[in-house]
């Protein structure tokens, strides 16, 4: 490995030593001219049978091939399979084990596993390779909290039993989140090569520039009609350029590109869960807390008034939001989970209406009295910061749309753009454009149970109602989907508190993103469920349905 | 005539003398460059929030604060400032210059397989931008007020005054999106393997980025030259060799072009900190795999041995540069060599 790599250096240096001579002799022979150049730049010769997909969908190299690294969000299903995985319909299904059991108690989970699974290499995917990706993770801690498993044991008949600590109905997400690495070829350089049981393997990783991907002739899944998958690394504007020259199939576009016309290819609109937010500290300042092991100031005298929150959550109007923001590609938000199984619809609210906003102040105590259009209660004025992302151009644009709404019911919001390290120092004093939504229920207990105070950035608005803690302990430990269901909506909205916006609205949720793809109009990608956060990859769950013609 | 001899070689020892202080002077200064240049980037980052923590862990974690302080114990992030500096200077006094947070391998590793990339592109654009430019302000000077002259200040003001990613974006939408001539981006074409790609492919990706770079450096150079063989122009010896009946082309030959070379050398040399700067720019539009890029990267990331390698290669890299100018100009000038 070591040699092959120098020889490719030196073949490297070579090239491009010759890159340097060969212009020199071009202008030594006092031509400047780079006709000769420009003559081979024909494309490759045309292929009868579309066999390969050249897709620009962003940096998506984070993770590096590595669950320990962070692979593992959503887009796994390329090069590597999990315990689990979701249908089209948000179903948990069996992927590398055949079905699951629970016990009553919650606490045993049963994974037989599926005989004819295999890496890329040809090795049998085993329960001890299950179980080592477990433990390893569990150990490492930071990408994947896996601290309530108690044993993990491989027993007869390749079957995988892990018992727990606790119930955790939440485990279902990371069972199928977490892509299975093969416990012999495991080690510190496994970027380098992969090696997985996903339809796809990687071929070639040039860092900053390509990955190359082909079929994995040893995946057990449907063959895909893709054999081979060339991902480039390019940004957003770098990215539609390749679409216009004709060089990428399916390209990520942002919102503001989506007007975009492209010869030969078509908008690609999906529905996402990909949900936007203002996050609100809910307790007065003074204290200090923690973010990711930081210790940072805490608290905001004017956010921790109840009325503020819910008033933002009616007054701010959120179909106008979309337009602004996103052109209107995208649908509202009142939760941190519109439409899932989990999703409690009486969170929903008339909104736009700044009529009950005003009345909701009032009723706060909240009032102008010196008429400069801002609020006061008790000489305090109705005026906070609200850090944004400055490299984000969605959550800046919002963050401005809403501090322009905002004053229409007389609340002043001061925007900043930052970076995140500086997000994560003052996060928990002002208001952060916030984001998140995933397939599973487990941010409802993340963002919202006093528990997770101070963990990494979890629960960031600091927020704490035994009501709704109770409620989000129950849906963790119940050891059946539907009874999870009935308490994660009872934590949203139980008819007297929770944590929607109607409730105490730690976070106000405001839009979800809409995913847009312009891909070539020949290309169907399937069925696509909808997407989580994490734009580019929520794409790939059915990366073997795709066809083209 | 025997005293003559023991003069000369008399003043070829004090010479010798002056010539190794002179280099003993030199490495003085860029060791002292050199460590005040990692002092500062290591106090940059610390008063900085930039959060190797934060960058490392992601927006996505559910850390526990022991997993954290873990994390910080194996990086050393635990330890002072101080410490660390110390413990990293340490290490590179014996040629390590650490693993990166980022790519979790040596340093020294990555910076030499993208140093091959960005070399071979700064050195063309070099090249390019420095006889192109030398050959524009020459052409400008000898034509002084015709049409000529004219277009080649415009243009060299023009271009002054342009950045270098907006010329990088126009090339792009010109040669790769409209005309199709070259790639949007990349260093090698999509999805060919690396055995597989050949010479003609590198250079083809190569083109519209050193292309970018060059077109810009030509400027400066054009508009020195040309004022510094205006001046020679006006003086009187170039009358007289007129009046002698020199042709333009002998007036060139015999006198302007050691005149005019000397602003041509010492800009040219002193042009490697910018151009470092502008391939930065360069390999951000067009997505090639440079130095440039990874030292953003690594900026972004907080990856602290990553960043810190990266300034101190390129700023040896721009120290050459000026050393190499200073060299040449005594070389080409004998008057500078007696001022020493």
């Amino acid at each position: 490995m070591k040699d092959k790599e120098t020889t490719i250096v030196k073949k490297r240096t070579l090239s491009y030593a010759a890159i340097v001579l060969s212009v020199l002799l071009l202008l030594s022979g006092c031509t400047t001219d780079s006709s000769e150049l420009e003559d081979s730049s024909d494309p490759e010769n045309p292929i009868s049978i579309k066999e390969d997909l050249v897709l620009a969908v962003g940096k998506m190299d984070g993770g590096q091939f590595d669950p320990k690294k962070g692979w593992g969000m959503t887009q796994i299903r390329l090069t590597h399979s999990s315990l689990l995985t979701i249908d089209s319909d948000l179903n948990f299904i069996g992927d590398l084990a055949k079905s699951y059991k629970v016990s009553e108690d919650g606490l045993t989970w049963i994974f037989p596993l599926r005989d004819d699974a295999k890496f890329s290499n040809g090795e049998q995917v085993t329960g001890e390779d299950v179980k080592f990706t477990y433990e390893m993770l569990k150990e490492d801690g930071i990408k994947f909290d896996l601290t309530f498993i108690n044993t993990i044991e491989v027993v007869e008949g390749n079957t995988v039993v892990i018992t727990l600590n606790a119930p955790r109905s939440t485990f279902v997400s990371q069972l199928t989140e977490i892509g299975i690495v093969p416990k012999a070829h495991y080690d510190d350089h496994y970027s380098n090569n992969p090696i997985g049981s996903g339809p796809y393997k990687v071929v070639q990783y040039d860092d900053g520039q390509q990955v190359i991907m082909e079929y994995n002739p040893y995946w057990y899944g449907k063959e895909p009609q893709f054999k081979k998958l060339t991902f480039l690394l390019l940004a957003e504007d770098a990215s539609l350029a390749a679409a216009k020259a004709g060089e990428a199939d399916i390209v990520y576009v942002p919102p503001t590109f989506a007007d975009q016309k492209v010869n030969g290819m078509t908008l690609r609109t999906y529905e996402s869960i990909d949900s936007r937010g203002i996050m609100l500290p809910t307790v007065p300042s003074g204290g200090k807390g923690v973010t990711n092991g930081k210790e940072v100031d805490l608290g905001n005298d004017v956010t921790s008034d109840l009325a503020i929150r819910q008033a933002l959550n009616v007054g701010l109007d959120r179909q106008k939001l979309l337009d602004v923001v996103l052109d209107g590609h995208g649908k509202k938000a009142y939760c941190l989970c519109d439409n899932m199984p989990w999703f409690n619809e009486e969170s929903i609210v008339e909104d736009g209406n700044i009529e009950a906003a005003k009345k909701l102040l009032a009723d706060g105590g909240w009032i102008d009295s010196d008429k400069d259009g801002i609020m006061e209660k008790n000489d305090r004025k109705a005026e906070f910061d609200m850090y944004f992302s400055s490299s984000d151009q969605l959550r800046s644009d919002l963050s401005l749309a809403v501090a322009d709404q905002a004053t229409a019911f007389g609340i002043k919001i001061n925007t900043i753009g930052v970076t995140w390290d500086e997000i994560y120092l003052k996060g928990k004093t002002a208001a952060v454009a916030w984001g998140g939504g995933r397939h599973h229920p487990h941010q409802l207990y993340s963002m919202n149970s006093s528990l997770r105070m101070n963990q990494g950035i979890d629960n960031m608005s600091n927020y704490q109602n035994a009501k709704v803690d109770e409620y989000l302990k129950k849906a963790l430990t119940a050891s059946s989907q539907e009874e999870a269901n009935k308490y994660w909506k009872l934590a949203q909205w139980d008819g007297e508190t929770g944590f929607s916006g109607i409730g105490d609205a730690p976070i106000v949720w405001l839009l979800r993103v809409d995913h847009l793809y312009l891909a070539n109009e020949k290309l169907n990608l399937g069925k696509q469920p909808v997407h989580t956060h994490g734009h580019e990859w929520a794409l790939f769950g059915n990366v073997t349905e795709w066809t083209w013609g | 005539m025997e005293l003559s001899a023991s003069e000369s070689s008399l003043s070829c020892e004090g010479r010798g003398i002056i010539v190794t202080k002179n280099i003993v002077i030199r490495l003085i200064r860029v060791v002292t460059l050199l460590i005040g240049l990692s002092i500062l980037t290591f106090s940059l980052i610390h008063l900085s929030p930039m959060d190797p923590i934060n960058a490392y862990i992601g927006g996505d974690s559910s850390a526990t604060p022991e997993q954290i302080e873990k994390l910080k114990v194996y990086w050393g992030l635990d330890k002072s400032p101080v410490e660390q500096y110390f413990s990293w200077a340490g290490a590179l006094l014996q040629g390590d210059f650490g693993t990166s947070k980022l790519y979790r391998s040596p340093v020294i590793d990555i910076i030499q397989s993208r140093f091959i990339t960005s070399l071979a592109l700064m050195g063309t654009a070099w090249i390019l931008s420095g006889v192109i430019g030398y050959l524009l302000g020459m052409t400008a000077a000898m034509n002084r007020g015709k049409l000529i002259d004219k277009i080649i200040k415009w243009y060299s003001f023009t271009l002054v005054s342009t950045p270098i990613f907006w010329m990088g974006l126009i090339l792009l939408i010109v040669f790769a999106v409209w005309l199709k001539w070259f790639p949007v981006g990349l260093a090698v074409p999509a999805g060919v393997l690396e055995s597989d790609v050949r010479f003609i492919d590198r250079i083809h990706h190569f083109v519209l980025p050193a292309l970018t770079l060059s077109v810009l450096g030509v400027a400066n150079v054009a508009m020195h030259t040309r004022e510094k063989m205006i001046d020679t122009l006006n003086t009187e010896y170039i009358v007289f060799a007129k009046a002698r009946g020199e042709s333009k082309w002998e007036i060139f030959k015999n006198h302007g072009f050691r005149n005019s070379i000397i602003p041509a050398i010492t800009l040219q040399f002193a042009y490697f900190g910018e151009l470092f700067g502008g391939s930065m720019l360069a390999e951000q539009v067009f997505a090639y795999p440079g130095l440039g890029s990874t030292l953003t990267t690594a900026g972004l990331k907080g990856d602290l041995p990553l960043m810190v390698g990266i300034i101190l290669i390129s700023s040896l890299f721009v120290f050459a540069g000026n050393l190499i100018a200073d060299i040449l100009n005594k070389v080409v000038d004998p008057r500078m060599r007696r001022e020493v």
